[in-house]
């Protein structure tokens, strides 16, 4: 049963209450998928590389795509991107990082569940020590920190570019996502 | 643009913040799936007749599943339930209204609505068969929302109702799942808790 489901019952009055821990990490997952796409769209505008001499093979392995999710994580080959980012879940949070040779404040944003159900984001520098920390109650805080954090560690120019790819890498999205085979699963999205 | 990536993007700067609305109908779309199982679960635990003797049909047309999601929120034959519930999923929100075939259900609130408002907040509303407010109230959270329909199910449904809903909810989420097909990549499956429980 879904934790979020769990929960309700045992709001009505039947069952046990979920872990917090379960309920905060289902609704960290509602917010990663946006999290993932603007990661992508940073790989994409830190890309360096002639997409020419790109082999279908290359592009399978060093692509922003399979770049940003690769685990374990693959390191491009020199040349390929200025920067590159990471985006990896885990049972209990969520990390972005970033690589390469930019005198970037905060490598990292990283985000754990505590026990209470509560968001613990730390960014880390390139020696993984803490830069900032908070503890947020919503992961639609934890969305507001990575605005953040993208708004202190990336200059106009970058942003501009990152905002140009993210509707191109959201449509590449939609395109993987097969149709259902009932509509049970569309009608709560706000698009239909 | 997703209004969560939109989201984003606003706090750096860039570009404007994405319409309050449109944002909170994609938090409300996040709590809906829990609670459109919920109601599903309410119509199986008030089936009154054997569902072994209804045609395919009627079960087509009338069975739980159907009934819940029914956008013409058609009645049920008489003694097919003794309430019946409709999920009405909405631009601006939804709604939840309970029926009986003597269109007075028992319940004190009949009819459960959220509304996301311009500020991008949710106006829930319960109703009484008379179409009277019984509450109302403006939430900042989506999971606000939540809340008060487990509150809303605690004050409308008794202990043993509420066992039978508790029932048949893992059956109804599995069948929701098997009528998923896989994704061509696996994208969009990865980042679901159940894949990653250690």
């Amino acid at each position: 049963m879904s934790a979020r489901t769990q929960f309700l019952l045992a709001l009505a009055g039947a069952g046990r209450a979920p872990e917090d821990r379960a309920m905060a990490r289902e609704q960290l997952a509602d917010i990663m998928p946006a999290v993932a796409i603007t990661v992508e769209a940073m790989n994409h505008a830190h890309f360096t590389a002639d997409t020419n001499d790109w082999t279908m093979e290359k592009s399978q392995k060093f692509g922003a795509a399979a770049l940003t999710l690769s685990s374990p994580r693959i390191q491009p080959e020199k040349g390929m991107y200025s920067d590159w980012f990471y985006f990896s879940a885990s049972p209990l949070g969520m990390t972005v990082s970033a690589c390469g040779g930019s005198n970037r404040a905060e490598d990292q944003f990283d985000v754990r569940i505590a026990p209470e159900g509560r968001y613990e984001v730390a960014t880390k520098d390139g020696k993984q020590h803490n830069v900032r920390t908070y503890t947020l109650d919503t992961a639609h805080q934890v969305l507001e920190q990575f605005g953040g954090w993208m708004r202190r560690n990336f200059d106009e120019q970058a942003m501009a570019r990152i905002q140009s790819f993210v509707p191109r890498v959201e449509e590449s999205k939609r395109s993987l996502m097969p149709q259902p085979k009932t509509n049970w699963f569309g009608p709560f999205t706000p698009n239909t | 643009m997703l209004a969560r990536t939109q989201f984003i993007l606003a706090h750096t700067g860039m570009i404007l913040q994405p319409d309050a609305m449109t944002l909170g109908r994609e938090r409300l779309g996040d709590v809906m799936p829990s609670i459109a199982i919920l109601t599903e679960a309410l119509n199986n635990a008030h089936l009154i007749i054997e569902p072994e003797n209804w045609t395919q049909e009627k079960h087509s047309l009338f069975g739980p599943a159907a009934l819940t999601h029914d956008i013409n929120m058609t009645q049920p034959p008489r003694g097919v339930y003794s309430t019946w519930f409709h999920f009405r999923n909405e631009t601006g929100g939804f709604t939840i209204h309970a029926g009986s075939d003597n269109d007075q259900p028992k319940l004190k609130e009949t009819t459960f609505m959220v509304d996301v408002n311009a500020k991008g907040s949710f106006d829930f509303l319960t109703q009484n068969s008379h179409y009277g407010t019984v509450r109302k109230e403006t939430l900042a959270d989506a999971n606000a929302v939540a809340v008060k329909f487990g509150e809303w199910m605690q004050r409308n449904f008794d202990i043993a109702t509420l066992r039978e809903v508790e029932a048949w909810v893992p059956k109804i989420e599995a069948s929701k799942q098997s009528i998923m097909p896989q994704p061509r990549s696996d994208w969009t499956g990865r980042f679901a808790p159940s894949k990653l429980t250690a």
